[in-house]
């Protein structure tokens, strides 16, 4: 479709749909005009997840207009980090301290949060239809994160596939099952992990989990074995730094296969074939390769038929698709966009300029010059870490994002762990509080 | 009025007005360049944890100075700021600093342990702390805002200084001290509410 992006006036006048049934029934027809619930009354963004993007999104638009009506569409009933959800893997936090509930975005803002489903989009109309009922809006922000796509390794694909090789890069129950998994485990047992292709969310964070699943290993499960499948020809982010942990602490633990791609997966005997060799491993981590959220597929936000990342303008994270639909967080096509990694951080960031675009085109207004940032911890084990840190510009002749500085910390550090707890809590409170 | 009297009067204004004018527009700036801070530091500066430093209504002549002197490698032990100040040119960094001083302080809730807090009293009188960043550590000039602030990163800070990490005439005196009495002032300073 063609972009008029300059044209926000025209816009601001949409057309405010009649409203119908109300109330939150469980039984809603959703595809008739009365299954509109929670009919709008004035300029609204519906956000559509409540991840690392939305809830930022959800908040920062409250914080540049309160007159706005926020309502964030979200699956779950809490916030469960993904970032810091390693360490529950490694056996030194419980999920109820990466758990935040949406109530500080309720209570401390105003934001009504729908715990429903989205099912199909009318952006036309301006209308998200959910497994509650149609809600309508002025512009919608989608930020509905990641997908596996277990269908690019052969017998992964089933439900058995699935409880049997938990990939656990979604925070929450598939967390829990692989912690189980390695706690049940007898000493002298052998783990796998395989690394995804790039691109895929939190280039660390495969390399923090083998890091701290060596570490639960040495303390817990003497002699066991930790073989690692990376389907990258190395380890894709802080690799020396990495490499010298492994090297120092679990020489005797990790074995590093890279540039080997997961073939196949039996989950009756536990088999898995890669392209160096087989092995039935005790417990094992598939992480398989990403795309965008399903959804992103089902509400018809892909540009063209094969892609498998949304595509956004990065100066406001309008979506090439529809010029009332935004979209931000790991979900986003980096060709787009530009190099920024899909992490929590940035997704925050993008957040933040997609908020403020918003509620300004809302208010009539030319959108700011974006900023956005980055800052990745990594434990090596409970007690030291290490970081990637960098701050990106948007360049507009190319109108992609660039880095403007950026480095990794110099060695591991205590203090770096101490600085990753306490980075947690504060961009939970940025997104959450 | 008279025309005379009525022309003064608008050129008074008018040297009042555009000053002002400039600074709301430093401070816009600052915010929109300093939204990302808040990913580390917390929305509005208010930071929770311990070790990452509170902002929000620090002083901006302190800050402004630090995130320079950050960029220009001065101070390398604080590792991550010296990678992120290097983003900005000075004037984005003065920027930043002016919004954030803008903002209103909040007191740390870090928990403090009360004889630690005697102690710290005690030494930071004998010392002369309270001479350059105030009765209530409520800081004067360059001389940033200690009183809550967080104890974790007081504690962090003050090593630093110990031992030359950072360079200050003023904070040398700190070379003689343990880390037991470091963490004595950490708390006297971070229980200040």
């Amino acid at each position: 479709m063609s972009i008029s992006r300059r044209n926000f006036i025209k816009y601001t006048s949409a057309a405010a749909i009649g409203a119908g049934v109300l109330g939150c029934h469980h039984e809603i027809n959703v595809s008739s005009s009365t299954g509109i619930i929670m009919p709008k009354s004035s300029k609204r963004i519906v956000i559509l997840g409540g991840g690392w993007g939305g809830a930022t999104a959800a908040k920062y638009l409250k914080l540049e207009d309160p007159s706005l009506d926020v309502v964030l569409v979200e699956r779950q009933d809490s916030f469960i980090s993904c970032p810091v959800s390693n360490w529950v893997i490694g056996g030194f936090r419980k999920m109820s301290d990466i758990t935040v509930s949406y109530e500080g975005l309720i209570k401390n803002y105003g934001i009504k949060v729908l715990h429903a489903e989205a099912k199909e989009l009318d952006a036309e109309n301006g209308q998200l239809k959910t497994d509650k009922g149609i809600v309508e809006f002025d512009l919608l922000l989608a930020s509905p994160g990641i997908s596996y796509k277990y269908d690019t390794v052969e017998g992964l694909n089933t439900p058995d596939a699935i409880d049997r090789f938990p990939a656990a890069f979604k925070a929450g129950a598939e967390t829990v099952k692989l912690a189980e998994r390695l706690a049940a485990m007898k000493p002298g047992g052998s783990v796998l992990l395989t690394v995804p292709p790039t691109p895929y969310r939190c280039p660390p964070g495969p390399y923090e989990r083998i890091s701290l699943i060596a570490d639960y290993l040495k303390k817990n499960k003497p002699g066991s074995k930790l073989i690692v499948f990376d389907s990258n020809d190395g380890i894709v982010s802080k690799g020396p730094l990495f490499k010298k942990a492994w090297n120092d602490y679990y020489s005797d633990i990790i074995e590093y296969v890279p540039d080997n791609y997961l073939v196949s997966v039996d989950a009756g005997t536990g088999r898995v074939v890669s392209e160096k060799g087989e092995i039935t491993p005790d417990v094992v981590n598939v992480i398989p390769a990403m795309k965008a959220n399903q959804t992103a597929f089902d509400l018809g936000l892909m540009d063209k038929d094969d892609d498998e990342w949304v595509r956004a303008y990065p100066d406001t994270f309008m979506s090439y698709k529809y010029e009332n639909v935004y979209v931000v967080g790991d979900s986003t096509h980096n060709g787009a966009v530009g190099g920024v990694p899909k992490s929590g951080y940035v997704a925050n960031s993008m957040g933040k300029v997609a908020a403020s675009a918003m509620a300004r085109r809302l208010n009539g207004k030319e959108p700011l010059e974006p900023t956005y940032a980055n800052t990745c911890y990594s434990l090596v084990n409970e007690q030291e870490g290490i970081f990637v840190s960098a701050v990106y510009r948007y360049d507009k002749n190319i109108k992609r994002i660039m880095s403007v500085s950026g480095g990794v910390s110099p060695e591991r550090k205590a203090l770096f762990a101490k600085h990753a707890q306490n980075w947690a809590e504060s961009i939970w409170s940025d997104m959450l509080l | 009025m008279s025309i005379k009297k009525l022309l003064i009067t608008m050129a008074v204004a008018a040297v009042l007005i555009v000053p002002a004018a400039g600074f709301s527009d430093t401070i816009a700036e600052g915010e929109r360049l300093g939204k990302t801070c808040a990913g580390c530091h917390g929305t509005a500066g208010n930071t929770p944890g311990t070790y990452i430093g509170k902002i929000g209504g620090q002083n901006s002549a302190y800050m402004s100075k630090v995130l320079k002197e950050f960029s220009a490698d001065k101070r390398p032990a604080s590792v991550e700021m010296s990678i992120v100040a290097k983003g900005y040119s000075d004037i984005q960094l003065e920027s930043v600093a002016a919004y954030y001083a803008s903002l209103k302080w909040v007191n740390s809730d870090n928990p403090v342990d009360s004889k630690k807090i005697l102690a710290g009293k005690a030494m930071a009188s004998d010392n002369g702390c309270l001479d350059c960043h105030g009765i209530k550590g409520e800081g004067i000039g360059e001389f940033p805002r200690i009183g809550g602030q967080n104890k974790g990163y007081l504690y962090e800070v003050m090593k630093r200084y110990r031992s030359g990490d950072i360079s200050s005439d003023e904070m040398s005196m700190l070379s003689d001290f343990s880390d037991d009495q470091l963490d004595q002032l950490a708390n006297f300073f971070s229980g200040i509410r």
